[in-house]
């Protein structure tokens, strides 16, 4: 068994008094594990990765990454080691050209110009747009702006990845390059996603949260194709799962007929 | 109101920004203070938003005509004068840089005329000492609108102070004045109202956004009306000394106007202030009244001169016209070969 | 087309000239801007009846627009901005000043119109001059010539962030303002109604960005004043533009050399 990466011990969170998004959840994830973390809107999945990168503080509890407490004076050692890949990439980016985005990190943390350099290289060529590098960002399509935000985390070389629903507004070929890099990452990956699909495709294990609790924790497989589960909490099957497409099609033209 | 560099002389533009310098120096002093590096994001993105939202039209009732919004004391009224002051500066680069509105020399001016009023004048002393008691939709809207037509005003009187210290049109001042005064009145109700609009709407929906309201509650109200009246007409003053020291230092253009007006090209200085003039007008000297000894008129235009120009321009152009032709057979003889 | 698709074009058009590989745009941004605001400040230094000695300093533009490349046709579009204010504040003149001033081919010209005429050159010359200077220097490296400037770095990272979010809002923005046109045909703007509201989401809706975009940069390690771009050295090339253009500049300021050219032909 690998070491635990992140260790989550009865962690309670409120956005207002009265109403916990989190109450005494504990979890841990270890080194290999591809976490999909699903949920119906709402049911905390945002708020929780931005509670292990720090941007969200706990009332109560505690969250270990690699054995250092998530506190405000270990802030910046842990998010060396995790990187956040947020929603909305125009936010994520926010230089004016693809380079001084990738290289905005390493600079940083003041490494050497040679070592900026090589880690933009190589940042680019993980998600295969070395091409991009000195193109403007609002130049860029949705799904290279995706790429590069991808690109932007993994120049501070993480141990961690953690991603807010990575497929939204990618087209069919974008989200297939995305599914191939993400399963390129060897290390620990907590992807936040209502597209199950893109999830069965990149995760091995499920954390299905609810209300802000975690409903069911296990391998792809099983949770996946657990129906009855999923429907109980707001989701559905993966398509690629249900062999309905064409049932969803025809229902949708005989609503639209009526 | 966006003044291109054309308008102004460098004495000028050199005092305007000089003034603009220095409440930009304050304004980031006082931004640091706040040890709010969340506000810099804030900045960038409002900066944008203020840009954004003055290229939309919005219909005036009644007239057929549309009108839009500026920004200075919105700006301000979310952010504080402070950061709204340095938020504003970023706009009018952004305007001057890339879309030719108002000149780069003119910066300072521009800063001066449309950032300084509105985040200082309209924000520091209206809005916060309307507000200071506390909200409401009525006092927000008397507050924009208040702030808008004052601010506009002064700035609509400084682009007309600073054309005519700068020489460069013969109109009498007061002219200038009438034509400036009454346009720029009816151009500021317009922005109150929208700016109203907009803050009435925040107020609605998230209060909590907006700057300076109820200070008066908290212990103690770091500006009075009378002390924020007494620094501002300190910095006026200053200003116009220093721009009538330069006036008398610098030769061309003011004075030129000045003479127009006063049928005197001299001015009273006394004393040091006019030592000083003198030495900063030698250490400028090196841009002389060029002439040559003999030549037709001592700082005016010649024949010769407009000759000259005329033979510069058919030798350029014929430059031209060669230099596209061999470019044209060099590219078409490029294209030949990869053909 | 609406003023704020116009606005994204000319944006984007800049920014597509900024980033090609010419000479111009290789030399280094600080000596661009130094040598363009040293332009300005001697365009603007001329006497207002001094119309030979503007036109002579139509030198810089013209050669610099033969030998880069950029088209003068565009840069002419941005004079419908400041051309009509500054013929108003002109044209004027001629009716004040109606002291002749020269006689050209028994052709009396009055001061009015020489001062009317010298305004109306500076002000194409200067807006020339800095279209010059945008076509060809990236964003980032106007903010690396105003950071070599100690400009401070809350100001040059605002502005790095205007011009990156200048067009995310002004797609908003048109975004809003069509789906408002869909639902209101026949209006010309906003109607009065709609104008809180409209603005306000938009607002509101920018204040939520920038709280987001605050955390992207603390993530990636951001502090308050630090620079964000490593600073370009200087190449000799650079100090020889330099040079050159200030001795021409100052020499076409100083030495009437159009009087001087035009005398050899009378």
């Amino acid at each position: 068994m690998s070491h635990i990466h992140i260790d989550i011990h009865e962690l309670s969170f409120s956005y207002e008094k009265d109403t916990p998004i989190f109450d005494k959840l504990s979890v841990s994830f270890h080194e290999h594990d591809a976490v999909g973390l699903i949920g119906a809107n709402g049911a905390g999945k945002s708020t929780f990765l931005k509670l292990l990168v720090g941007l969200e503080t706990a009332q109560s509890g505690s969250i270990r990454i690699e054995e250092i407490p998530v506190e405000k004076k270990t802030l910046p050692k842990i998010r060396e080691k995790i990187g956040y890949v947020f929603q909305d990439s125009d936010t994520q980016l926010f230089m004016t050209t693809v380079r001084d985005d990738v290289a905005f990190a390493p600079r940083n943390y003041s490494l050497p110009e040679e070592e900026v350099n090589s880690r933009v290289e190589r940042a680019l060529s993980l998600v295969h747009i070395p091409h991009l590098a000195d193109k403007a960002i609002h130049k860029l399509s949705g799904g290279e702006k995706k790429l590069v935000s991808l690109a932007t985390i993994l120049s501070m070389t993480p141990d961690i990845l953690l991603m807010d629903e990575p497929s939204i507004a990618l087209d069919p070929r974008n989200r297939k390059n995305l599914i191939h890099i993400l399963n390129e990452f060897d290390h620990l990956k907590v992807i936040a996603s209502h597209d199950l699909d893109f999830i069965w495709d990149t995760c091995n294990r499920i954390l299905l949260l609810d209300h802000g609790a975690i409903v069911a924790d296990g391998p792809a497989e099983e949770i996946l194709q657990d129906e009855a589960l999923l429907t109980a909490h707001g989701l559905e099957l993966p398509l690629s799962l249900t062999g309905r497409t064409h049932v969803a099609c025809e229902e949708s033209v005989k609503f639209a007929r009526a | 109101m966006h003044m291109a560099d054309a308008l102004i002389i460098p004495a000028t533009a050199g005092v305007m920004y000089a003034a603009s310098g220095a409440a930009a120096a304050y304004s980031i002093h006082k931004v640091r203070q706040e040890h709010a590096p969340e506000k810099i994001p804030v900045m960038g993105v409002m900066g944008a938003f203020v840009f954004a939202t003055q290229m939309i039209n919005f219909t005036i009732p009644g007239t057929g005509s549309s009108g839009h919004l500026c920004g200075g004391l919105l700006l301000s009224a979310i952010l504080g004068p402070y950061a709204g002051f340095l938020t504003m500066i970023g706009v009018l680069l952004v305007q001057c840089l890339f879309f030719a509105d108002g000149g780069l020399l003119a910066l300072g001016c521009n800063i001066w005329n449309m950032a300084f009023y509105g985040c200082f004048v309209g924000a520091l002393l209206i809005w916060k000492n309307i507000m200071q008691n506390g909200a409401s939709k009525k006092k927000i809207t008397i507050a924009s609108i208040l702030g808008c037509v004052i601010t506009l005003q002064m700035g609509a009187f400084s682009v007309c102070m600073e054309t005519y210290l700068s020489g460069v049109s013969s109109l009498p001042f007061g002219a200038f004045l009438a034509a400036m005064l009454p346009i720029h009145l009816a151009i500021g109700l317009v922005e109150g109202l929208i700016t109203a609009a907009v803050l009435c709407f925040i107020y609605e929906s998230r209060p909590e956004l907006l700057w300076g309201i109820g200070w008066n509650s908290a212990p103690k109200a770091r500006f009075s009306l009378g002390k924020t009246l007494g620094i501002l007409a300190a910095a006026a003053a200053a200003i116009g000394g220093i721009l009538s020291l330069f006036a008398s230092a610098l030769p061309d253009g003011l004075e030129w106007a000045l003479e127009r007006v006063a049928g005197t090209a001299e001015l009273p200085a006394a004393g040091a202030a006019f030592d000083a003039a003198q030495s900063i007008q030698n250490k400028t000297s090196f841009l002389p009244d060029y002439a040559l000894p003999g030549s037709e008129s001592a700082a005016g235009t010649t024949v010769s001169g407009l000759v000259g120009a005329l033979i510069t321009a058919a030798v350029c152009v014929a430059v031209a016209l060669a230099f596209h032709f061999f470019r044209n057979k060099k590219a078409g003889s490029g294209r030949k070969a990869i053909g | 087309m609406s003023r704020i698709a116009n606005a994204e074009r000319s944006l984007k058009k800049l920014d597509e000239l900024a980033r090609q590989d010419t000479w111009l745009n290789r030399v280094h941004p600080l000596v661009k801007l130094l040598v363009t605001i040293l332009y300005l400040v001697l365009v603007v230094s001329f006497q207002p009846r001094q119309l030979t000695g503007v036109l002579g300093m139509a030198l810089y533009p013209f050669l610099l627009f033969e030998i880069s490349g950029l088209s003068f046709k565009d840069a002419l579009y941005r004079l419908r901005v400041v051309l009509p204010v500054v013929c108003m504040v002109g044209i004027l003149n001629p009716f004040f000043d109606r002291e002749p001033a020269l006689s050209l081919f028994g052709i009396t010209i009055t001061g009015g119109v020489l001062t009317m005429l010298s305004l109306m050159v500076k002000g194409i010359l200067t807006v020339l001059a800095s279209y010059l200077l945008i076509a060809s220097t990236t964003v980032e490296s106007v903010c690396s010539a105003l950071s070599m400037l100690h400009i401070p770095g809350i100001l040059v990272t605002e502005f790095l962030l205007i011009c990156r979010y200048v067009s995310v809002l002004l797609n908003e923005a048109d975004r809003m303002t069509q789906a408002y046109a869909l639902r209101a045909p026949g209006q010309k703007g906003v109607a009065p109604k709609a104008w809180g509201s409209m603005i306000g989401r938009l607002l509101l809706r920018s204040m939520d960005r920038s709280a987001e975009l605050y955390q992207s940069m603390c993530l990636r390690g951001f502090r308050q004043e630090q620079p964000l771009f490593r600073q370009k050295s200087f190449c000799a090339s650079d100090f020889f533009y330099l040079a050159v253009w200030t001795f021409i500049l100052i020499c076409l300021r100083i030495f009437p050399v159009l009087e001087i050219l035009g005398g050899l032909f009378l």
